[in-house]
This record gives structure tokens, C-alpha cells and sequence, in this order.
């Protein structure tokens, strides 16, 4: 089992169009063998409720993996959708990369 | 100039006539209207169980329009498959032709009893039940009928003399005139048989001989043809192709009165003058007999017309989704089948419920149906479920059974009022939309994905999937209270501060339904797949008691 984390970074929006392709990229990973995994929303600006089920779907993904799932840098706006919708609650979201890093390390 | 002689009897007869044919409608059918619905659930069998059904409904009621009304119900409903139920309303019209027997009969003594007892229950406020007020109504309205044909009679002489001295009864000239009084008479009557009624009433009355009468019906039998054939091709309601076959039962009863009135070459007395019959009796008998033609041509050629009336009015999306599309009857015989039935019919209603949302959601796709549509269809198979649980219920199944269709009434019930808050969401969500667009559409993305966790839930068989998913839908009010505050000074407006504010109240309600269901689903799940012991007993409740064995 592979300890780096793995960091995908989706930008602009995350909707019914671009979500599909960061599933794959996330599930590419899991099935490489990876067990951490950040999404980096830094550069993301919107997420639709295609976008809210790609996060959850790879999410469970890794959870049945036996592996970790974190966010960060998400914008005021893409963390109200995030907390509205209670995926908050399930997946870790952090501030910054260098938190979610640091608290996927410490497992 | 007419003399006064002349009108005040005609209108009056006319009055009475008219008003005498409503009343009879108007209170026959509540009478029928309960017997019609159970007799119409067996009867669509065979086509001529259909058409028996059919003449006794148009009998007993006397209105094919309230026929057809029941009809469509029924279909819209998913009571009855929309196939075999078009030949219902169109026998009716056999049956209703007795008015226009009645009509031509002399029964004047019977009118007489029948004016005195109606007038005297309702002047001496008699305490009649529901169906005998019905009863006292209906005679009442026999009563108005036949005096306004004894009216007509004493406008008549002045009357004709007056038509022909303005020259509009001029030999070989009427024809049109007479198709056109009679598409006059169906526009006005919306009833052919009221219409055909009325011609009796004329030819009695001398007015008309019988030739002139039945070009007359034969264009008030066209007229009530595009009656029924308008709404059938513009899509109005539900059972349009019912609509469509109403409107082919009367062109086909027009047809072969014209080919009659053709090869008499416009004088059918010459066929009926072996037969001891008035003028007015055998117009009736015409009248019966085309109304029994049409409804026989539409059912021997019942297939090549229904596959017509599909090129027609083929089924719009927004019908079948008001259809339950699993709830087969057939399956009421093993209550589990029906029971899994029932589940599949909710997780189909779970799953329009995202869709509701297209009309607020920036990416949905244009064209799709409105959430009042989504809404109302999913209504529709809301009620028809619980009535097909009911007689799941009714048929005693068993504890198991039992214990199960009472959590899916529960799931049902959560429903329903899913498709109501939804729709109110969306509707609160239009108004304030433009005024605070994003952060209103932040809370619509987040409903829409809820919703759509919801029908996963529905949809899985695995528990641990289903508890993942069942966490998203927790209670969450800070939350929300926070979204509010956030959302209310997005305008001053205050219609649309009413709008977000009732948005935010609506959302909590629908987190609150759709975790309800979700659990309620869930619960029902695990009721399935409990095994059961031969009594029918699930096994876990014995495992609990088994400590007395």
C-alpha cells in the first residue's frame, strides 16, 4: 500500500460536463493502489449537485478501499454548497493543502 | 313579425325542455355514479362486456358526456387500461337514447304522477335521503321535459306557418339549413341525445317531418363529433383517445344516416310506413339504430381504430408518468409479488423527484416537463397505489404482509408530500431566483443532490451503502438558520424575503420527509428479507420469544 498522497486539482466547475473525468482520474488512483487522496479545490470556483455526487461517490470508493479522502482550499462558496448539503459531515475538508497534507500523514 | 302568441309559448317550451334534460343528467348520474365505477372495473374484459357495461352507464344515467367523465377518471387514475374502456362511453349512447324514446312516447298521464309526486316532496320539505332527492329531482326533470314538448306543440302551427311564410322551410332548400341547426343544436346541447330529444320534440310537434329531422341529426351528430374530437386532438386531458373514439362512434353513426336518407332518397317514411308508427316514434327508432350502428362499426373495427387513435394522439410523457407503470392486477393474487410491486412503484416516484428541480438548475436541460406536471403525475400515482394497497389489504394477507404494506403506506404517505413541498420549493425559489440567484442555486444544488441520495437509498440493496448514504440526511438546523440569516439580506424586497425565508422553512421540511422515508425504506427492507416460517411469521420475531419454546 502506497503512502503518498495522491492530488488531483479540478478547475473552474465541477458540474454534470466535468465531474465524470475527475471520478475516473480519482478511481484510476484508488485502483493504483493509492490510500490517501486530496482533491485540491483551489482553482474551483462551482460545484453542482453532479459535483457533490463525484466527491461522495469516491469517497465510498476509498472507504471501502480502506483508504483516506480529504478536501481543501475550498472557496466560501463551494463550502457553503458542501455544508448545506451534510457531505461535510462525511468527507474530511480541510483549509489549506498543507493541513489536509499534514493531518492525512498523521493518519 | 312574429305574433306574441308564438314566442311566449316557444321559449317557454324551450325552457322547460332544456331545463327538464338537466335535471334528469344532472341527478341520474350521482345516483349511477357509484354502481358505474365497480361496474366499469369488470367490465373491460372483452369488447362486449365493455359494451354492455356501456349501454346500462348511458341507461341508468342518461349522459354520455358524464359516462365518458367517469371513463376518463378511471384511466387517468389507472383503474382501468385506457384500451377496451373507449368502447364503454361509446355504447353509452345506446343506452342514453331511452330519453329520446321516452320523448317520443305519448305519457302524459305518467308525466302527471310524476310532476305531482315531485312537486309535493319538495313543497312539503319532505326528509328524503340523498339518492331520493336524486330520485324526486330526476322525476321533476321528467316532468319539465314533457311539458316543454306540450309548449313546443302549442307554439307549433304559428310557428311552421311563420318558417314557411319567411321562407325557411322552402322545399329543397333546407338541407343545409337543417345540417347547420343541427351543428348549432350540438354546439349548445353538448349532448346528442338532449339534441336528438329536441328533434323528436319538433317532428311531434309538426314542425319537421321525419326527413327534415334526421338531416337535422345528422348534423348535430356530426356537431357533437367535433364536440368530442377537439379536445381529443388538442390534448387536453387525460383519455383523449376515449375522446377520439366518441368522435368516430358519431361519424359512423352520421354515415349510415346518410346512407339512408340517401337511398330514400330523403323520404325514409317509405321504409317505415309498414310499421304502425308515428313520425316521432320512428324518428326514435332511427335514432336508436344509428346510435347502436356507430357503436357496432367502432367495435368490430375496434383494432385498425385504435391503432388510428394512437397515430392521432399518440401518449404524451406527461400521461404515462400519471400511470403507475408496475401495479398489475393480476399480481394482487400472490400479495408478495404485489407488495414488490408496490416498492418498485415508490422508488419510481422517488425518482422523479430530482427531476422536479430542472426548472431553477442552471445545467438541467430545457424542454423537460414542469414541476407542477411532475408534481400532479406523481399524485395521480400516489392515489393509485393506495388503492392498490388497500386491496392488498382487503385479501387478509398474513402478519408479515401486513406489517409490510403498513410501512410502505408510510413511505407513500412521505411521498406525496415530497411532490408537494418540492413543487412549493421550486415556485419560492422562481420568485427569489432572480435577486439572489447564486446563493439561492447553492441551496437548490445541495436539494437536488439530497434527493438524489434519497433514491439511491431506495434503490440499494446493500445496508451499509444505504447507512452512508442515510448520514447525509441528518438534521442539520444551525445550519439552515445560518443559510437564512445569510439568504434574507440578499433583498429588501419583501416578496422576496418571504420567498427565501419560505425556502429555507421548505428545505428543513423536505430533509425532515426524505429522511423519514429513507429509514422507513430501509425498515422495510429488512422486513423482506426476514425469513418467514410456514405460518407466515417472520423468523426474528420467534428468535426473540424463543426463550418459551
Amino acid at each position: 500500500m502506497s503512502e503518498e498522497i495522491q492530488i488531483l486539482r479540478p478547475n473552474g466547475r465541477l458540474d454534470s460536463a466535468s465531474s465524470p473525468a475527475l471520478e475516473r482520474q480519482a478511481f484510476d488512483c484508488i485502483d493504483a493502489g493509492a490510500r490517501l487522496l486530496l482533491i485540491d479545490f483551489v482553482g474551483l470556483d462551482y460545484i453542482s449537485s453532479a459535483g457533490l455526487r463525484a466527491a461522495l461517490s469516491v469517497a465510498k470508493r476509498m472507504s471501502a478501499a480502506g483508504g483516506r479522502l480529504a478536501l481543501c482550499s475550498l472557496s466560501p462558496q463551494v463550502a457553503e454548497v458542501f455544508e448545506i448539503s451534510g457531505v461535510d459531515a462525511i468527507i474530511e475538508i480541510h483549509p489549506s493543502a498543507e493541513s489536509a497534507t499534514e493531518r492525512l500523514m498523521a493518519g | 313579425m312574429p305574433s306574441p302568441g308564438f314566442i311566449s309559448p316557444l321559449l317557454t317550451g324551450l325552457g322547460l325542455f332544456f331545463g327538464g334534460a338537466r335535471f334528469i343528467a344532472a341527478n341520474l348520474t350521482p345516483l349511477a355514479g357509484p354502481a358505474a365505477r365497480k361496474l366499469f372495473h369488470g367490465a373491460v374484459r372483452t369488447s362486449w362486456t365493455a359494451a354492455l357495461a356501456g349501454v346500462f352507464a348511458g341507461l341508468v344515467s342518461q349522459s354520455t358526456s358524464a359516462v365518458t367523465l367517469v371513463v376518463v377518471g378511471l384511466v387517468r387514475a389507472g383503474v382501468v387500461p385506457e384500451g377496451r374502456a373507449v368502447l364503454l362511453p361509446a355504447w353509452s349512447q345506446v343506452g342514453a337514447a331511452a330519453l329520446v324514446i321516452l320523448v317520443s312516447l305519448q305519457t302524459s298521464a305518467a308525466v302527471a304522477c310524476a310532476l305531482a309526486i315531485a312537486g309535493a316532496a319538495l313543497y312539503f320539505d319532505l326528509k328524503l335521503t340523498e339518492r331520493l332527492r336524486h330520485g324526486v329531482l330526476v322525476l321533476l326533470g321528467v316532468g319539465m321535459l314533457f311539458l316543454g314538448m306540450e309548449m313546443l306543440n302549442v307554439a307549433s302551427d304559428p310557428l311552421r306557418v311563420w318558417l314557411v311564410d319567411e321562407g325557411l322551410l322552402a322545399k329543397g332548400e333546407s338541407v343545409g339549413i337543417l345540417l347547420a341547426l343541427g351543428l348549432v343544436l350540438a354546439a349548445i346541447t353538448q349532448s346528442s341525445t338532449v339534441a336528438g330529444a329536441f328533434a323528436v320534440a319538433v317532428v311531434r310537434a309538426g314542425i319537421f317531418d321525419l326527413g327534415s329531422a334526421l338531416v337535422l341529426l345528422v348534423g348535430a351528430s356530426v356537431g357533437s363529433a367535433i364536440n368530442y374530437g377537439v379536445p381529443g386532438l388538442r390534448g387536453e386531458a387525460v383519455g383523449r383517445q376515449v375522446m377520439l373514439f366518441q368522435a368516430a362512434q358519431k361519424l359512423s353513426g352520421a354515415s349510415l344516416l346518410t346512407l339512408l336518407l340517401l337511398l330514400t332518397a330523403g323520404r325514409p317514411q317509405v321504409v317505415f310506413g309498414a310499421f304502425p308508427m308515428t313520425p316521432a316514434t320512428a324518428f326514435a327508432a332511427i335514432f336508436l339504430a344509428i346510435q347502436v350502428g356507430g357503436s357496432l362499426v367502432c367495435t368490430l373495427f375496434y383494432g385498425p381504430l385504435s391503432r388510428l387513435m394512437e397515430r392521432m394522439a399518440p401518449p404524451r410523457e406527461a400521461e404515462a408518468l400519471g400511470r403507475p407503470a408496475y401495479l398489475l392486477e393480476e399480481a394482487l393474487a400472490d400479495p408478495a409479488l404485489a407488495l414488490e410491486l408496490v416498492a418498485r412503484e415508490e422508488q419510481r416516484l422517488l425518482q422523479r423527484l430530482p427531476a422536479m428541480l430542472d426548472g431553477v438548475r442552471a445545467e438541467a436541460q430545457s424542454g423537460g416537463l414542469s414541476a407542477e406536471v411532475l408534481r400532479s403525475a406523481g399524485l395521480n400515482v400516489a392515489a393509485a397505489t393506495r388503492r392498490y394497497l388497500a386491496r392488498i389489504l382487503e385479501a387478509e394477507p398474513g402478519r408479515h404482509a401486513v406489517t409490510r404494506a403498513m410501512g410502505m403506506q408510510r413511505v407513500l404517505d412521505n411521498i406525496v408530500a415530497l411532490h408537494e413541498a418540492v413543487e412549493e420549493f421550486e415556485r419560492a425559489v422562481r420568485v427569489a431566483a432572480p435577486k439572489a440567484a447564486e446563493a439561492v442555486g447553492r441551496m437548490v444544488e445541495s436539494l437536488h443532490m439530497l434527493l438524489e441520495v434519497l433514491n439511491e437509498i431506495a434503490q440499494a440493496q446493500d445496508a451499509a451503502e444505504q447507512e452512508f448514504s442515510l448520514a447525509l440526511l441528518g438534521e442539520r438546523r444551525q445550519v439552515i438558520e445560518g443559510l437564512r440569516t445569510r439568504l434574507m439580506g440578499a433583498s429588501s424586497e419583501a416578496r422576496v424575503q418571504e420567498a427565501l425565508f419560505r425556502s429555507t422553512v421548505l428545505f428543513e421540511r423536505i430533509l425532515w420527509l426524505a429522511r423519514d422515508t429513507a429509514v422507513a425504506v430501509m425498515q422495510a427492507g429488512r422486513e423482506t428479507l426476514a425469513p418467514e416460517t410456514e405460518a407466515g411469521e417472520p423468523v426474528a420475531v420467534l428468535a426473540q420469544g424463543e426463550a418459551s419454546a
